[in-house]
């Protein structure tokens, strides 16, 4: 579809800070064939919303996260930040990965800092930044420690604070408690509600656990399979902290997994 | 404790029964050309600095093999480096140059011996920097090119397959990652390849420095050598010294697993992070 976003920034009026606009994605598959990923995506996310994006395997829903990093190009539509199109990874949009990726040779501490390193901040400055995001994941007496040290929930915190130390306006995370054992998992559903209660921040999503989405978002994206394609966006209005025995809690994730299936 | 005692040194097990074989042997044989006695050899090793017929010390030799790995090494280690990091980085460079270096890897480096003997001849650093006396001048002398040359090509394959590994082998979200977090294209390099890449480049340059060591002292037995440690082996065979020639071998041989050791405890020490992760 020849849809042609004009890069005006007619958004800019409004409080969104992320619009897709009529994205699509197709890769070339080894064999040469094109295999589309992603049909024409729209979605907005509004100033301090948490928008989970739920789908199975193979629904285009990390490649939607990717593009919105910067971090794959978008041929079709256009992905804009603050009025802005995203065309390279920038500070102001963080990711949280499924692999913790921390960079195994640097302290913790070390690692919470690249971010400020990065945009050339003095030694100091940097530590301090580092010192106070440790804190807020309640990880200050591991600060010298390596990442090989740590367990997986403790690092995925490490990069949780890594991220938030960039200060971003938006926090892109991509399955971030996919690898977690499930008690530890819940642990960190609760600690990323506190966190974004103290920093303000826009939140995009990915999982494929329906009972995440539910637990977390304020709206949630349904997925189809192969290809890719928004099947529904629902709003979810239960008040936090959210008990998952709450009947309107269970009729929710019931819904979603039915429209899953269907 | 005792197996603990007995484990430290099991090691030593197998150089003492060579060595008491020799010991044995030496004065059964009793032909210095055939096998020289231990004690002669010893005498040499006990007396490094001692002039031999007209050889030189060994001590002075020594130096001399070792002033040109240093050199040569240090060169090839350093262009390995940064050929690998770039070409292990950009898909565009090793397409390039990848074909190209693969044509010289299995080349030994002692084939190139006639060419550079043709295009350097006997020039060495000294001629190239302009400094034909002093007290730096034997040993800028000693460097012949064409010998820096093979030292470079064998410390440059090593350390440029294990940089390229390194390179390839550091995780893709590590990469991105940092540059979602805002590092430059810089700072991806310095900052996460080239410390991701550390155990492949040391790993390289371990086995490299011990391979470099290797073609040195047969470079050295080759015409145009004036000194060095492959220089005293070859010369002391021609008088019949195989006394020196074994001290040689002796010699050799502990300064390589000298040096491999040294980069073991380096490895353990500043690169303990690698063998941790996953």
């Amino acid at each position: 579809m020849p849809h042609q976003p004009s890069e005006t920034a007619s958004d800019a009026g409004s409080a969104s800070v992320l619009a897709i606009t009529g994205v699509e994605k197709t890769f070339l598959t080894s064999r040469g064939e094109r295999l589309k990923a992603l049909e024409t995506t729209n979605l907005e996310l509004k100033v301090n919303e948490f928008v989970c994006v739920v789908g199975p395997s193979g629904c285009g829903k990390s490649t939607l996260l990717r593009m919105t990093a910067g971090l794959e190009s978008c041929e079709t539509g256009s992905i804009s930040f603050m009025g802005t199109p995203v065309v390279r990874p920038r500070r102001e949009i963080g990711m949280v990965f499924q692999e913790y990726s921390l960079l195994p040779w640097r302290s913790v501490l070390d690692n919470v800092a690249m971010g400020p390193e990065f945009a050339g901040g003095s030694r100091a400055d940097c530590v301090r930044a580092a010192e106070e995001f440790l804190q807020l994941v309640g990880l200050s007496e591991f600060a010298q420690s390596y990442p090989h040290e740590l367990s997986g929930g403790m690092r995925q915190r490490v990069a949780i604070a890594r991220a938030l130390a960039n200060r971003p306006e938006l926090l892109l995370m991509d399955e971030p408690f996919g690898a977690l054992d499930a008690h530890t998992r819940i642990l960190l559903q609760r600690e990323l509600l506190k966190i974004c209660q103290k920093h303000a921040t826009t939140i995009l999503f990915v999982t494929h656990s329906v009972d995440e989405a539910v637990y977390l978002a304020d709206r949630i994206v349904v997925m189809s399979p192969r290809p890719g394609r928004i099947k529904r966006i629902l709003s979810v209005d239960l008040p936090h902290p959210r008990s998952r025995g709450d009947a309107r809690y269970a009729a929710l994730s019931q819904h979603i997994l039915e429209l899953l299936e269907s | 404790m005792k197996s603990s005692v007995l484990s430290f040194f099991l090691p030593a097990l197998v150089p003492a029964a060579v060595v008491g074989a020799w010991i044995y042997w030496a004065p059964v044989i009793d032909n210095e050309l055939l096998l020289p006695s231990p004690s002669s050899v010893a005498a040499i090793l006990v007396h490094p600095a001692e002039p031999l017929l007209a050889m030189g010390s060994v001590a002075v030799n020594m130096l001399m093999s070792f002033a040109r790995v240093a050199v040569g090494f240090t060169v090839g280690t350093i262009l390995g480096i940064v050929a690998g990091l770039v070409m292990g980085r950009f898909k565009l460079a090793d397409r390039i140059l990848g074909p190209f270096l693969e044509l010289f890897r299995p080349i030994p480096s002692l084939a190139w011996v006639p060419l550079l003997l043709a295009w350097f001849g006997m020039a060495s650093v000294a001629g190239l920097l302009g400094i034909d006396s002093g007290p730096v001048y034997p040993y800028l002398d000693n460097l012949k090119l064409s010998m820096l040359f093979i030292l470079i090509l064998g410390g440059f394959f090593p350390t440029f397959t294990g940089t390229y590994q390194g390179v390839r082998s550091v995780p893709r979200t590590l990469v991105e990652s940092s540059r979602v977090l805002g590092a430059s294209e810089s700072d991806i390099f310095f900052k996460v390849l080239l410390p991701g890449s550390a155990p492949g480049i040391f790993n390289g340059i371990r086995i490299g420095i011990t391979l470099d060591w290797c073609h040195l002292v047969a470079a050295e037995m080759l015409p145009g050598a004036s000194s060095g440690m492959g220089y005293l082996i070859f010369d002391a065979q021609m008088l019949g010294r195989m006394d020196i020639v074994i001290a040689g071998m002796i010699l050799i041989g502990a300064t390589g697993a000298l040096l491999d050791y040294g980069c073991r405890v380096f490895e353990r020490k500043k690169l303990g992070w690698s063998r941790e992760v996953r």
